[in-house]
């Protein structure tokens, strides 16, 4: 379960000295790139977690340090602002439904939940793969159906639609350590 | 567990034989040929399992919100993030123009659970449904009526009562189950429907017997058992129903073929039993979280060896004499 645990004594303590020497370094350049002290302050902090859990599998790159935190940070910023878009988008959407069938805020926090882990797959996907990755999970329609809507053949839409799950699947793998 | 990361070359085969599985012209020689793929390697049933969760995962996400979120438009994103979120906002309410005028009165779901999952599924009435392991139901709501197609598996579902009454009901092959508001079970098998009232009063027609004499009424606290053509009279609710809630199988006395049938439900792959052993007894109460802990401590008590093929296909047999 702890993906941490098989890191070793000796990239622990790497870690430990990227921490400390370039870890202001790498909130300022944050904050610079995303004007809020706050949301600098947690992607410096997920950064380092990102490097922990990671170091179990790969060597860290040591010769060139901000040049490597920095490929991570930006990863995450990429990351955290499609989060950011797909929760306004979902919020908004949501504004124009009636009230009566609102969800719940519990509700609301469990499917922005399932919407953000669906919708990390999606940003990999060129986007005739999501469009028919939509039709066939959110609307139901039949590979068949898609095909004939989209003008395509059966065996494309099913090449298109495997292309999802194979990177959901290798997405999922990657990241066990959340149950 | 291995939590090592999966292949991609794997991630890919299992990706495919998953979407031409999900293709209804898929015949029975195919299913076996992708069973027999998932059963070949510890990695191809976890690949497997990572598709069928996410695939239940966006089914979930059936409410014009969410459509709308997973279809923002989003060229903008990987160039520039910053930029992308500015146009968003200002993009935001053109967009929603497009969703309005749609029939917000209707709202339609499918869910369904993988092997030893459990799942919480939330209704627009305040009413939730929980799905045992290998579950799937369609929900559909409309101006009159609030159903809810059990396709397989098993539900516990909170039916609240509305002010308007709509009726609450439950479609399965061989029945069909009305109520106002109760808190029912209701399990498919092979050929019949069990069902059981917890709370309030519900109403089952056979499908055969669709009139006032097929109708079986049961009370709070009452089970029944619905073949197409007749529901039996209804029968005071038995113990452990709702242990699966808990993670748990209990049983007494209960013959080990019937205890693996019941076992293998919670277990992806293949699971048997030799007919040699078949007729064996077995107590106990079992934590299905770990269900290579079950089969450990079966082989501990009773005279059988449990053989591995693979993680995913197990075979009990009698005790080779040692």
């Amino acid at each position: 379960m702890q993906s941490t645990s098989s890191v070793n004594p000796h990239q622990h303590q790497a870690i430990d000295q990227l921490y400390s020497h370039h870890h202001s370094w790498l909130q300022s350049w944050l904050r610079k790139r995303l004007g809020s002290a706050a949301d600098a302050a947690d992607l410096a902090q997920d950064t380092f977690v990102r490097l922990l859990c990671s170091a179990a599998g790969e060597p860290l790159n040591c010769s060139a340090p901000r040049a490597y935190l920095a490929t991570i940070a930006n990863r995450l910023t990429i990351n955290f602002y499609r989060r950011r878009s797909l929760e306004q988008a979902y919020l908004a959407a949501l504004a124009e439904t009636p009230e009566a069938l609102a969800p719940s805020l519990e509700h609301q926090a469990l499917v922005l939940e399932a919407l953000d882990e669906v919708d990390q797959v999606l940003a990999l996907l060129p986007a005739q793969s999501r469009q028919a990755f939509l039709m066939a999970q959110l609307e139901g329609y039949t590979q068949e159906e898609i095909a004939s809507r989209l003008k395509l053949s059966v065996r494309t839409v099913q090449r298109h639609l495997a292309r999802a799950f194979e990177e959901c699947i290798v997405l999922a793998s990657l990241c066990v350590q959340h149950e | 567990m291995s939590n090592t990361p999966i292949d991609r070359r794997i991630a890919r085969e299992a990706a495919s034989w998953f979407v031409r599985l999900q293709n209804s012209s898929a015949g029975a020689a195919e299913h076996a040929a992708g069973a027999e793929w998932r059963a070949r390697h510890t990695d191809h049933e976890r690949a497997w399992q990572l598709a069928v969760r996410f695939s239940s995962r966006a089914q979930q996400l059936t409410g014009e919100p969410a459509r709308a979120a997973l279809e923002r438009p989003r060229s903008q994103e990987r160039r520039n993030a910053l930029k992308t979120l500015a146009l968003l906002i200002a993009a935001a309410p053109l967009g929603l123009a497009a969703y309005r005028g749609l029939p917000w009165r209707e709202w339609r779901a499918d869910a369904r659970t993988a092997v030893g999952e459990l799942r919480t599924v939330h209704l627009p009435d305040g009413g939730q449904i929980r799905l045992n392991t290998g579950s799937a139901v369609d929900i559909a709501y409309d101006d009159s009526a609030r159903r809810v197609h059990l396709i397989t598996g098993e539900m516990l579902v909170e039916v609240l009562s509305e002010p308007a009454r709509r009726p609450f009901i439950v479609d399965t092959a061989e029945a069909q189950i009305t109520t106002l508001g109760s808190r029912l079970l209701v399990r498919h098998y092979p050929g019949s429907t069990f069902l059981a009232a917890l709370e309030g009063a519900v109403e089952v027609r056979p499908r055969l017997s669709p009139g006032d004499d097929g109708l079986v009424r049961l009370a709070a606290g009452q089970q029944t058992h619905v073949s197409i053509q007749a529901a039996q009279p209804p029968m005071p609710l038995a113990q452990h129903h709702l242990d699966w809630l808990s993670h748990v199988l209990r049983v007494e006395k209960t013959r080990l073929d019937d205890f693996i049938s019941e076992l293998g439900r919670y277990r992806p792959g293949l699971l048997r039993c030799d007919p040699a052993v078949a007729g064996l007894l077995i107590s106990g109460t079992f934590q299905l979280r770990d269900t290579d802990q079950i089969l450990r401590a079966l082989s501990q008590t009773l005279p059988v060896d449990v053989h591995y093929r693979t993680p995913y296909w197990v075979t009990l047999t009698a005790r080779a004499n040692a």
